[in-house]
């Protein structure tokens, strides 16, 4: 049990570390596209990609933004007599190397086999608490959801709700709060119909889990938060390029509307920035129909990040070169490894 | 719109309206003179009220109701029913707004961007 325990916390621990690459790229990548005006659209396609890594296939080539090994923490780790990681990155690897903790001289145990099962149970229960938030959290919503209206197809009427929403997998209904003025439910309603049709409802999801699954990496929280703006962001201008100038600010003032305190009084949990509202009624107010060379870019920085991202380096299996259970002449030895970590221990 | 509670006065004066708008400023006049004894410029004065919180609107002669009874009454409701809902929507929802609070100044700047008298991109 308790090897399962390590392999699966050192197969996530490589995980979050490939995340954290492509998160990094991405932020990069998005800051770019932004200043170049690319539509919103494009930048949510680049959010894909951490939720990629996340599955279990590996493609190579040459394209690889990866500077070293994808795994670069080793299956191997606690059996090693010289703990190490490899990413290729000296400074990453200088630093991690120096605080992993060596099996003692003499000693038959190695804390690494006391710290990774530690750390892999905490990591999860880690996980299990914000699967466990998520599950119960749709499910108090759902029960207190039961006293809506259809008004007519998918959408319903419910009491009191701070906003508006879709809610259900495989058949997504949209819920308006019931107090919304007609004018305002068309927009509000388009705007949910597209979250559908670009099958936000099932990304979000899709990302909380695999937010959940590297809960301990403040990292894929901000991608979380970032990418939701971003989605937001593209519904918007979706519903904004068919709309005339004076419906845009009927829009704009739809979306204050609803985010306007006395009427709302609550904040979600995982909520974003107050000033982010703001962007949204400036993007939609100054819309302004997008440029064909903005579109050809973003695709174009969205397919390097992804064969980029999404493929391994060639030629660099996981972990290290060289395996370093065995005791060997050559064995590598890493870059600022203390004196009494090289010399040589007794064989196994 | 601010939540508003109507004074029995008044919520008498927005039957009237809500009942027969649209129509014409004079003839509003002549229902509150028969219905409710008043004068001429006190019927101004209590529309007046109305108009500034965008409830009716009164253009070339013509009273309007820009907020129905219907919507008006379900915006009062609205406030007792919402606390009642407690509310954490999770995160994870692909929603319209996020339901954060503003502040009485960002509502002020996003106001000014919707109407065009914004300064520079946020």
């Amino acid at each position: 049990m308790e090897d399962y325990i390590i392999q699966a916390f050192i197969q996530i621990l490589n995980t979050s570390y490939q995340a954290v690459i492509a998160v990094i790229a991405i932020l990069l990548a998005r800051a770019l596209m932004q200043r170049m005006h690319v539509p919103p659209k494009y930048i949510c396609i680049l959010w894909y990609i951490p939720l990629l890594r996340l599955l279990p296939f590996h493609l190579h080539s040459i394209f690889s933004l990866f500077p070293g090994p994808v795994d670069p923490v080793p299956e191997s780790l606690p059996l090693m007599e010289q703990p190490q990681i490899n990413t290729n990155i000296a400074m990453v690897d200088r630093i991690v190397n120096q605080s992993l903790p060596a099996p003692t001289l003499g000693a038959s145990i190695n804390p690494l086999q006391i710290l990774l099962p530690l750390f892999g149970s905490l990591w999860l229960l880690g996980m299990a608490a914000c699967l466990l938030y998520g599950v119960v959290s749709v499910f108090r919503l759902r029960y207190r959801l039961r006293a809506s209206v259809c008004q007519e197809g998918d959408l319903y009427l419910t009491d009191g709700l701070p906003t508006a929403f879709v809610l259900g997998i495989f058949r997504p209904r949209i819920y308006l709060p019931s107090g919304i003025a007609e004018k305002e439910k068309g927009y509000v309603a388009c705007h949910e119909r597209q979250h559908i049709r670009r099958k936000d409802h099932i990304f979000k999801a899709a990302f909380f889990l695999a937010s959940s699954i590297c809960w301990f990496h403040p990292l894929l929280w901000v991608a979380y938060a970032l990418a939701g703006r971003d989605i937001e962001a593209a519904c918007d201008e979706a519903v904004a390029e068919g709309l005339s100038e004076e419906q845009r600010k009927e829009y704009a003032a739809a979306l204050l509307s609803l985010a306007v305190p006395g009427k709302r009084p609550f904040a979600a949990p995982l909520g974003f920035s107050e000033g982010s509202l703001k962007k949204r009624v400036w993007q939609i107010v100054h819309y302004e129909r997008p440029e064909r060379l903005a579109g050809i870019l973003g695709i174009a920085v969205v397919l390097c990040l992804g064969v980029g991202l999404l493929t391994d380096p060639l030629g660099m299996g996981a972990g290290l070169p060289e395996d370093g259970i065995e005791k060997g002449t050559d064995m590598p030895v890493s870059e600022g490894g203390t004196a009494a970590e090289r010399e040589s221990m007794p064989g196994s | 719109m601010e939540p508003y509670s109507l004074g029995e006065v008044e919520g008498r004066f927005a039957e009237l309206v809500w009942s027969h708008a649209p129509l014409p400023t004079k003839m509003l006049i002549t229902l509150c003179q028969q219905r409710l004894g008043w004068k001429r410029t006190t019927t101004y004065t209590v529309l007046k009220k109305f108009i500034i919180r965008g409830i009716f609107e009164n253009k070339d002669g013509v009273v309007t109701a820009l907020v129905s009874r219907q919507e008006f009454y379900a915006r009062q409701s609205e406030r007792y029913v919402e606390r009642s809902f407690g509310g954490s929507l999770p995160g994870f929802l692909a929603a319209f707004t996020s339901g954060k609070k503003l502040s009485q100044k960002e509502i002020e700047e996003i106001e000014r961007i919707i109407h065009g008298s914004a300064g520079e991109k946020p």
